[in-house]
């Protein structure tokens, strides 16, 4: 699969006259991007311009050298982003949800695909069951499911692990990890061990700004440690540096 | 690969259409139409008249197809009911006189009394063939039946309040189940998770609703055989005098159907307010709020509605107005407009979601 960048480039979105995000740059890359930032920093607003939900108020991100917002539907199907609340209609079963979303995307599916994506999430015992009866848990990994149909080239994840249990998580990361060989990963979490776990580079995010990249070295043992003596000295304060 | 699209498609309007065939829904629906007609049954009871039974009995000597016979028919019975009732005075007298006797007088006086009884109604009878001699030079050919309580059933057969309130419940909790399940964002970062998919949404709901205006539509009929008999609907609409501006030569069912026709289109038209509802106003009260207001106002101040806007929305559930009073074309042409005004609207206030 051919990397393309992602670069963001002087990224401003204002809501009156406050700047959810105040110029924000950066150049991403195959790989996997973890953004690291207070609540209010301005991580799910960037999100959103990236998923086309919200368009910046000055500045371009762009694909490949292509504005995102002139590509479109085009961009959007190399595009997987899960939003940090998600839910699906509790009248669908867990199956429904990935049929529906296959089509959205404008694939096609069969009992093979939906039982291959049901299952990398460890919900095919579950496949016809109705949403409406699963835990927040079950959700976010059918929402992990949803967000990896297609095989998108830029891959979104708000709070992903949020509610998972320690084995989902250790799974969910195996995911990612493979996942970032190939294609562009952008995580936003709170919890470091997260980002330590599986990132390739740690982007801090404030007000709005990108005021530190870090290359994570996964040959450090206590790199969360580093991590957090970062994260204290960026924002001031203690970041959730353990799984719940 | 054309195919494959359209296959996707068709899967993608089956789902929107899952969405909303959820068990309260369907509950939801079949309460509505259960009540239905229960209520149309209290509206419109079956009614004995027996004042009309010499109408009735005219109606069914002269049966059939309007013919010249017919109206002679009419002017010979009104030379013998004329006849009749003017000798009243003349027969009196020559009862008095001796020139007739009791058995005689007896015989008069109760022909005079049948005469008198039945005038009411062969002046009905003979002001319905007056108004089928007038329709000659249209070239529509009127039936004699028995049409009052079909054409009373007719004039009172306006607007559907049921299937409005189904309409705006089904349409506004359809329309806000993205944000009400947080798909909203999910949904719109998928390329077809926008406009196809609105447009697939409203194609499901107007899917719903046609199924909903049929379903309602029979159980308008139900009440019509009940209260008049399944015969009548072979009949020409022009028999009835409140179809008298019609400019349809179709027969009752037919009528009906176009009706139908008319009523699916304005549910379309409905369904895309609410779509625009729903995008202008978030909030779940106050759309549902605003939707009400915009589809019943027009059934509030019906009679304050000028003439061409009454005939335009009559068959559209959204006046009280009798059907009868529809213009037909003009009334699918308003709800297509209506349809592209709110399209339009809608269009330009398109939040991202």
């Amino acid at each position: 699969m051919e990397s393309k960048t992602l670069i963001f480039d002087k990224v401003t979105k204002s809501y009156g006259g406050l700047n959810a995000l105040d110029g924000f740059s950066a150049e991403l890359t195959c790989g996997i991007y973890g953004l690291l930032g207070p609540n209010g920093s301005g991580k799910s607003t960037l999100m959103k311009c990236i998923a086309d939900i919200i368009r910046p108020t000055s500045g371009r991100i762009t694909y490949g050298g292509e504005d995102i917002y002139s590509l479109g539907a085009d961009f959007r199907k190399v595009l997987g982003f899960m939003p940090q609340d998600i839910d699906f209609y509790h009248s669908f079963t867990a199956a429904d949800v990935i049929k529906y979303f296959t089509l959205l995307k404008g694939g096609k599916y069969n009992a093979e695909t939906v039982e291959q994506a049901l299952d990398g999430v460890n919900l095919l015992s579950s496949a016809k069951k109705r949403v409406g009866g699963f835990s927040g848990g079950m959700k976010r990994r059918l929402g992990i499911a949803v967000t990896l149909i297609g095989t998108p080239e830029v891959v979104i994840f708000d709070e992903p692990t949020a509610g998972l249990d320690p084995e989902e998580r250790v799974r969910f990361k195996n995911l990612i990890r493979e996942m970032g060989k190939t294609r562009t990963v952008i995580l936003a979490t709170q919890i470091i061990s997260d980002i330590e776990a599986v990132a390739d580079h740690t982007l801090f995010i404030k007000n709005g700004q990108l005021i530190k990249t870090v290359k994570n070295d996964k040959n450090i043992q206590s790199h969360t440690d580093v991590l957090e003596e970062m994260y204290m000295d960026s924002f001031g304060q203690k970041a959730d540096s353990h799984e719940e | 690969m054309k195919n494959n699209m359209r296959g996707g498609t068709a899967q993608l309007l089956g789902f929107e259409l899952k969405k909303l065939l959820t068990a309260v829904n369907i509950i939801v629906f079949l309460i509505l139409m259960l009540v239905k007609p229960l209520i149309m049954l209290w509206y419109y009871p079956p009614e004995y008249d027996f004042n009309l039974n010499f109408y009735r009995e005219y109606t069914e000597t002269l049966y059939g197809e309007h013919t010249p016979e017919k109206s002679q028919y009419i002017l010979d019975e009104r030379a013998r009911l004329d006849d009749i009732i003017s000798k009243e005075r003349e027969t009196a007298d020559a009862f008095t006189n001796g020139e007739l006797t009791a058995e005689e007088y007896d015989r008069y006086n109760t022909e005079l009394i049948r005469a008198s009884n039945r005038y009411p109604a062969f002046e009905r009878a003979a002001a319905h063939c007056e108004y089928f001699d007038s329709l000659s030079e249209s070239g529509k050919t009127p039936w004699w039946f028995y049409e009052l309580p079909l054409s009373e059933f007719l004039a009172g057969f306006g607007a559907d309040p049921l299937f409005l309130v189904f309409i705006i419940v089904f349409g506004l909790r359809f329309f806000g189940a993205d944000e009400l399940y947080g798909m909203s964002l999910s949904v719109g970062a998928t390329p077809y998770g926008r406009q196809k998919r609105s447009a697939l949404g409203i194609a499901a709901l107007v899917i719903f609703c046609t199924v909903g205006c049929v379903i309602s539509m029979g159980f308008d009929m139900l009440s019509l055989v009940m209260r008049c008999g399944g015969e009548y609907f072979n009949m020409p609409i022009c028999s009835m005098e409140i179809f008298a501006d019609c400019g349809y030569d179709v027969t009752v069912l037919q009528y009906l159907l176009l009706i139908l026709l008319v009523r699916i289109t304005w549910s379309a038209a409905l369904c895309v307010i609410l779509l625009t509802v729903k995008r202008l106003v978030k909030n779940t009260y106050a759309s549902l709020a605003v939707s009400a207001a915009v589809i019943f106002i027009p059934l509030a101040a019906a009679n304050a509605l000028p003439d061409w806007l009454k005939t335009t929305l009559a068959g559209s559930q959204l006046t009280g107005f009798s059907v009868a009073e529809t213009s037909l074309d003009v009334s699918v042409i308003a709800a297509v407009a209506t349809i592209a005004v709110f399209f339009a609207i809608s269009a330009s206030f398109r939040r991202k979601l």
